[in-house]
């Protein structure tokens, strides 16, 4: 999601060479294991590992139960589920018992039934309502999140995607039914949804429990087990989630891993079923790169400047306020946030006045004493923006305060497009105006640069907001307002190019963790039907198959 | 590597003038596509003759058709696959339109495989080009002169600058992939899958990977064999056992062991004749090396039938081995090859054991006249596709997706999912810019009262008694806006 934030380009070289560091160093452990008859379980890491909920079972150190640790030693000895044939986890990583514990679990088949998905679901409902309290206390202390903000993304929204989904589950797994051709009348086709088995999910720090329980959810009811890896970064929450969560949901089938990069580098080494990253592209790679080699499939939520365009014709004061409310939401930091406007000199100057109105009317005279406006999360980000600051002249804000790590609401204009601010996603209170003459302008300049995640488009006129729409790419688009199109469970979220692939939420989620297994049941009579597609071949059953395809051309049936 | 930038690059310009985008425009270069297949079949069926020995009702059966339905449907149902798909809204967007928009991706990249040469770089390419985006084909090397005639052909049915053909090997591929592209789709085998996947890591591309895999094929004793093993020999000797998609080995019980093999045995008599070696209707093994690698197999196996073969024209006799190892060689990787192993089993239990005990495979196979035991096997086992009672049939199914999951794959292709593979599902919502009143429950300066607001207008799916809440909230709702609209001000 954040560009250089969630794990700077430094930091993911660093995760890279960690990688390849560690897939050597793991090779050799794996060999003198072989040689030792697989019999000593490896040893525990030196540092004592970032811990699991007080109350997992599965918690403590994963080395310490031999057991468990199965990803390498053969045999799992937890469920009736067998081992995988391949070792293709480097042995002595320290989540490859986790992982195996996981999976055993998956492979006991007790995640599928939906009895079971529905439990947990309620049981993630629990959490959400028992726990408000310290959800807002958490995300408050990380980040400065107003309440009402923290109430309406981390626990709203979530709700709305528990409710969706309990709502529509039964009808989701269902076995979808397919057309057939002429000679499978009598058979059924169907598509079976089937879980994926043990999944990874990767969540950042900017709505740091909406992010991962949003995915989490698709993931469960899918039927899958899961690993969650909350951001390090958002570290009340990090905490709050390690050792809560574990207390509502099935420990032997989800955990909870914490820690920085070389922890996610560790653990991206071993196999899963699924990933679900949310982050930034440099990082998309990294991840996408270490699920290559276990051919696992990935979604991954990026981020991305997201254009906003406002044209000469249009209600300058709700465009004002509807645009400062998706900017300013979390202070900014938001995937989907409005990145930029783009628009004429002339709006510009209607613009600024109704902004600063916006502003005023959302947050007084001093947004700093609003408790309705959120902080940076640390202390790197808060210079990071302070010197995007120096990007075009401030029109309105530029206030900060670095012991907070307060920065105010700004609107910065005479932006070039080579500015610094124009070169990364932003992710602050800070909305550059870039100018333009015209729609076409604005649609070029769009389309020069990365697909973003959002494109939003403001006009009085629907011709305008259409044609933007239709010329230009993103991950979602809304007109005349920002944000809101993500809060419509029956819409897909996700990027595309370099805002990311794959989406979720609602069933888009559901139908992400599950495998779209292509089932045909055949009958064992009618055996003469078969003929024509059996050798020996002869022109007559040539001229069969051709005048069958014929008719396929015509009326949609065929042999084959 | 300045060759590939520019094929690439033109493609990319060509898609950016927005020309492929437009239905009419899609159909059009569809249907030249059909008038190709249908105007040059002969040549087509002599390059499959010429890489892989197929005879013409084969490869018309095997390649044209599948390439000629594969158009027809998706002529057909385009236009609705096509239209935005209007979605469900809550309160807040009621009054708004909220729909999926299906987009084309840009460029993508087709990678063939040489065992069907022809339908497997044209079925992705019909639906990259229903989707609306410009794609770069690379046809298998291995299989020359269908290669060759794509090369040739495409340009001279197809708009030139949005759909190129690249040939060559390793080489040119490994040029190919450090390209930027949208989308790729590579059909081949597990290990260039990952450098395919982590090539296209480097630009976040999405990947579609149809690998193979070796799929069972459980026998149940409770089955009509004589029909089992037909259709058992059909599939897996068909292109000489080199479909991914093949019954790889059999899992049965050992007390139908010697049953299964008669009746084989029987069909293939039936099917190919006394001399395999002079049936017209029996493929060759695509080359020397792929020979080598097949002939090894054999090595310290139990044969009980075929087993001979002939280096100089690839020529490997359908062969069945019996009381295979399930530690041996033959059982370790995919056979790709007329060889069919049989693993005995005692139960089913212990079938669904050893199937979920191996990397899961792209098709599974069952036979039994009992469906509980077919219902169990789809539920415990996991695998790109299945057909129960016959084999490949569910790749034939148009409404049904084709693809792999773990180790034979990701993504899925065919009709529709071919269409949604090449899209992408912009999700859209139109607002009015008007009735700002209705916002305010959403802006700062925040309250509870605001919230509960929210929270009704958001989660009113899970009610009870939906009626009897949806007037109250309402009435709550109407008293809460009018009052924040008649004392908006709360300064700070």
């Amino acid at each position: 999601m954040p560009i250089s934030t969630l794990w700077s380009m430094s930091s993911s070289r660093m995760l890279l060479y960690f990688t390849s560091r560690a897939t050597t160093l793991s090779m050799e452990t794996s060999s003198s294991f072989q040689q030792l008859g697989m019999q000593q379980r490896p040893e525990p890491p030196r540092q004592q590992l970032p811990g699991y909920g007080k109350c997992s079972t599965t918690g403590g150190d994963p080395g310490k139960d031999p057991g468990k640790a199965a990803g390498c030693s053969g045999g799992s000895g937890i469920g009736k589920g067998p081992v995988p044939m391949v070792c293709s986890t480097p042995c002595g990583n320290p989540y490859a018992g986790l992982v195996s514990h996981l999976r055993a679990s998956w492979n006991s088949g007790k995640t599928r039934p939906m009895e079971y998905r529905v439990a947990q679901l309620e049981a993630l409902g629990r959490f959400l309502d028992d726990k408000k309290q310290e959800i807002l206390e958490a995300t408050e202390l990380d980040m400065g999140k107003p309440s009402f903000e923290a109430f309406f993304s981390e626990i709203l929204l979530c709700k709305n995607e528990l409710n969706v989904t309990l709502n529509n589950l039964s009808h989701w797994m269902k076995d979808e039914y397919v057309d057939k051709n002429l000679v499978m009348q009598l058979d059924s086709a169907f598509i079976r949804k089937d879980p994926y088995g043990v999944v990874l999910i990767i969540a950042p720090w900017n709505y740091p429990i909406h992010l991962f329980l949003v995915p989490l959810i698709g993931a469960i009811a899918a039927g899958n087990c899961a690993i969650i890896k909350p951001s390090e970064i958002s570290k009340n929450t990090e905490r709050l989630v390690a050792e809560t969560l574990s207390c509502y949901l099935d420990s032997d089938c989800f955990a909870v891993v914490t820690g920085g990069v070389p922890e996610t580098t560790r653990l991206l080494e071993n196999k899963f079923d699924y990933i679900f990253f949310t982050g930034s592209p440099p990082v998309g790679r990294v991840v996408m790169t270490a699920a290559a080699k276990h051919l696992t499939p990935v979604t991954l939520e990026l981020g991305g400047k997201n254009p906003c365009y406002v044209s000469d014709t249009c209600d300058v004061t709700n465009v004002a306020r509807r645009v400062a409310w998706g900017r300013f939401f979390n202070a900014g930091q938001t995937c989907i946030a409005p990145d930029y406007l783009l628009c004429t000199i002339e709006m510009q100057e209607k613009l600024l006045p109704a902004l600063r109105k916006a502003i005023d009317d959302f947050y007084g005279p001093n947004p700093r004493e609003s408790p309705d406006f959120g902080r940076i999360v640390s202390d790197k980000q808060f210079q990071r923006l302070r010197a995007l600051l120096g990007s075009g002249r401030v029109a309105i804000g530029g206030q900060t305060d670095e012991a907070e790590r307060y920065i105010a609401p700004t609107v910065l204009v005479d932006v070039q497009p080579l500015d610094p601010i124009m070169q990364e996603e932003i992710f602050g209170p800070i909305l550059p105006i870039m100018i333009i003459t015209n729609m076409d302008e604005a649609i070029d300049f769009i389309n020069s640069r990365e697909r973003p995640l959002a494109v939003y488009a403001f006009s009085s006129d629907d011709k305008v907001v259409n044609q933007v729409l239709e010329r230009t790419s993103s991950g979602g688009f809304c007109g005349n307002d920002t944000l809101m199109h993500v809060t419509l469970p029956s819409l897909p979220f996700g990027g595309i190019g370099n805002s990311g692939l794959g989406t979720h939420h609602g069933k888009f989620s559901f139908d992400t963790f599950s495998h779209h297994r292509g089932c045909l049941k055949r009958g064992m009579g009618w055996e003469c039907l078969n003929a024509p597609r059996y050798p020996p071949y002869s022109q007559q059953k040539f001229g069969v198959i051709r005048a069958m395809s014929k008719v396929r051309c015509k009326n949609d049936c065929t042999l084959l | 590597m300045e060759r590939m930038q520019q094929i690439v690059g033109r493609a990319r310009a060509a898609f950016s003038s927005g020309r492929s985008r437009p239905l009419e425009f899609r159909i059009q270069q569809l249907k030249a596509l059909e008038r190709m297949v249908q105007e040059k079949e002969k040549e087509i069926l002599a390059a499959l003759k010429a890489d892989l020995n197929k005879c013409g009702p084969n490869a018309y059966s095997h390649e044209i058709l599948g390439v000629l339905g594969e158009l027809a449907l998706t002529m057909e149902k385009l236009p609705s696959w096509a239209a935005p798909q209007a979605v469900k809204k809550n309160l807040l967007t009621l009054r708004d339109e909220a729909y999926i928009n299906y987009e084309p991706l840009g460029v993508v990249l087709v990678i063939g495989a040489w065992n069907y040469p022809f339908v497997l770089v044209m079925q992705p390419l019909i639906g990259a080009i229903a989707a609306g985006n410009a794609v770069v084909v690379k046809p298998s090397e291995v299989s020359e002169n269908t290669a060759r005639l794509v090369a040739e052909l495409l340009p001279q049915y197809l708009d030139k600058d949005l759909y190129p053909v690249v040939t060559g090997g390793v080489p040119e591929t490994t040029e190919l992939l450090t390209q930027r592209f949208d989308h790729i789709l590579y059909t081949g085998n597990t290990a260039v899958g990952k450098i395919v996947m982590a090539a296209a890591a480097k630009h976040l591309t999405p990947v579609t990977l149809e690998l193979g895999g070796k799929s069972p094929c459980y026998i149940d004793k409770d089955c009509d064999l004589a029909v089992a093993c037909r259709r058992i020999t059909w599939g897996k000797y068909m292109n000489c056992g080199q479909t991914c998609i093949a019954p790889d080995y059999i899992l049965c019980d050992p007390s139908i062991q010697s049953q299964v093999v008669e009746n084989i045995k029987a069909t293939l008599k039936e099917f190919y004749g006394e001399d395999v070696k002079s049936s017209p209707d029996y493929e060759r093994i695509v080359n020397q090396r792929h020979f080598k690698r097949v002939k090894s197999l054999l090595e310290g196996q139990k044969i009980a039938h075929g087993g001979e073969s002939d280096e100089a024209s690839c020529f490997i006799a359908p062969t069945i081995l019996t009381d295979v190892s399930p530690e041996s060689k033959v059982m370790e990787e995919e056979i790709f090859g007329p060889v069919l192993p049989i693993v005995t089993v005692k139960s089913v239990d212990e079938a669904i054991e050893f199937i979920n005990y191996r990397e899961k495979p792209l098709a599974l196979y069952v036979f039994s006249n009992n469906k509980q035991l077919i219902r169990r096997v789809i539920a415990e086992t996991s695998s790109g596709g299945m057909t129960a009672n016959d084999v490949i049939m569910h790749s034939v199914v148009p409404g049904l997706p084709f693809g792999g999951v773990g180790h034979s794959g990701m993504g899925a292709y065919h009709g529709r999912y071919s269409f949604e593979t090449f899209s992408h599902r912009r999700a859209c919502l139109i607002k009015d810019l008007r009735w700002e009143a209705l916002n305010k429950l959403r802006y700062p300066p925040g309250s509870m009262e605001m919230m509960h607001l929210a929270k009704f207008f958001l989660l009113k799916q899970c009610n009870r008694s939906r009626v009897g809440q949806f007037i109250s909230a309402l009435l709550a709702a109407v008293k809460a806006v009018v009052a924040k609209v008649l004392c908006p001000q709360r300064k700070v």
